[in-house]
């Protein structure tokens, strides 16, 4: 039976800000973080991406879902989850170059867990004792390095859009 | 009378802090984070919002700390915290705060009592019979100085006295 022990609050941890945002730019460094930090491929990371037109603005959601097995009994899953809303493209100048920047209320969500208790059913009992008495040691020891790898993912998001605490 | 898993030590909609003045957010936020780790809750931020409006930035930041006691207790903090008007002044910010905390000592943390009604009146019995005592006079007393020392350490950052 596989089952799930959460780093973050069940839904989520939430960073949501106002300012004009490099999105393209904020997109692509986290994607590069999860695939550097080995949570992702390319082609595997988007789930789902909605682009509604409005007369306010564009509103965007997208759904990643990324993990990694570090056993074959243990993975981290996290599933990020972005919604911008009454986006509207300006232009900012900065120094000599123009960027093009989305203005809107953007949320990031991120939900964090150690999946564990693959392959169960297929172990003989006397693995299983042995799985069930060395699981909760391991299950907090991996619980501790997503919770850290999460933070420091939810920091870098952060510090990338400049907010400030 | 002890009903449910979750016993506050606070009114349940928190104790309120309010203050209008400068402060140093960065600090505030950092040390608060310290408290929890130093003091063996494990910290989890739920939402962090900054928004700038016509009247100043606004921040919302809501905030978590679990603390495992045994396998059948465990302590947890939340802190809500809203600024409006808050404006930038020579590094530190100056607005208008307005902090709830709440607290309570969480019974069957590992839910392992709450599937059946035998095992919830077998909870119910433990809790206000046998566990009552420690309960009252252990936990919610620890957890209400823990609570304290937190809040205590906000004021030190605000000139809330």
């Amino acid at each position: 039976m596989v089952e799930r022990e959460y780093i973050t609050p069940t839904n989520g941890i939430k960073i949501k800000w106002g300012r004009p945002t490099d999105l393209k730019e904020l997109y692509r460094q986290m994607k590069i973080w999860l695939e550097d930090n080995g949570f992702a491929q390319e082609t595997t990371l988007e789930k789902k991406y909605v682009e509604m037109i409005k007369p306010s603005g564009k509103d965007i959601f997208i759904l990643w879902e990324a993990g990694k097995d570090v056993s074959d009994y243990f993975s981290y899953k996290l599933i990020i989850q972005f919604l911008l809303v009454a986006a509207n493209e300006i232009e900012v100048q900065e120094g000599n170059l123009k960027r093009k920047l989305m203005r809107g209320t953007l949320e990031v969500d991120i939900i964090a867990y150690v999946e564990y208790g693959k392959n169960w059913e297929n172990l003989g009992a006397l693995n299983k004792i042995y799985k069930k008495l060395i699981t909760k040691s391991r299950l907090e020891d991996y619980s501790k390095d997503l919770y850290d790898k999460v933070y420091k993912f939810q920091k870098f998001i952060k510090d990338f859009i400049g907010l400030t605490a | 009378m002890i009903t449910g898993q979750k016993d506050y030590v606070t009114p349940k909609q928190g104790l309120i802090l309010k203050y209008q003045g400068t402060f140093d957010l960065k600090k505030l936020y950092n040390s608060s984070k310290e408290w929890f780790k130093k003091n063996n809750y494990v910290f989890s931020e739920k939402e962090y919002k900054e928004k700038p409006v016509e009247t100043g930035t606004e921040f919302i930041l809501k905030v978590q700390g679990d603390r495992k006691i045994d396998d059948y207790t465990g302590f947890n903090i939340s802190l809500s915290t809203l600024i409006r008007d808050t404006k930038k002044m020579n590094g530190k910010y100056k607005g208008n705060l307005h902090l709830n905390a709440s607290a309570y000592v969480l019974l069957d943390r590992e839910n392992r009592w709450q599937t059946n009604s035998i095992k919830k009146f077998l909870f119910f019995f433990y809790n206000n019979f046998i566990l009552k005592n420690k309960i009252i006079n252990v936990y919610e007393d620890k957890l209400y100085t823990e609570l304290t020392d937190l809040i205590n350490n906000i004021k030190k950052y605000t000139k809330l006295n």
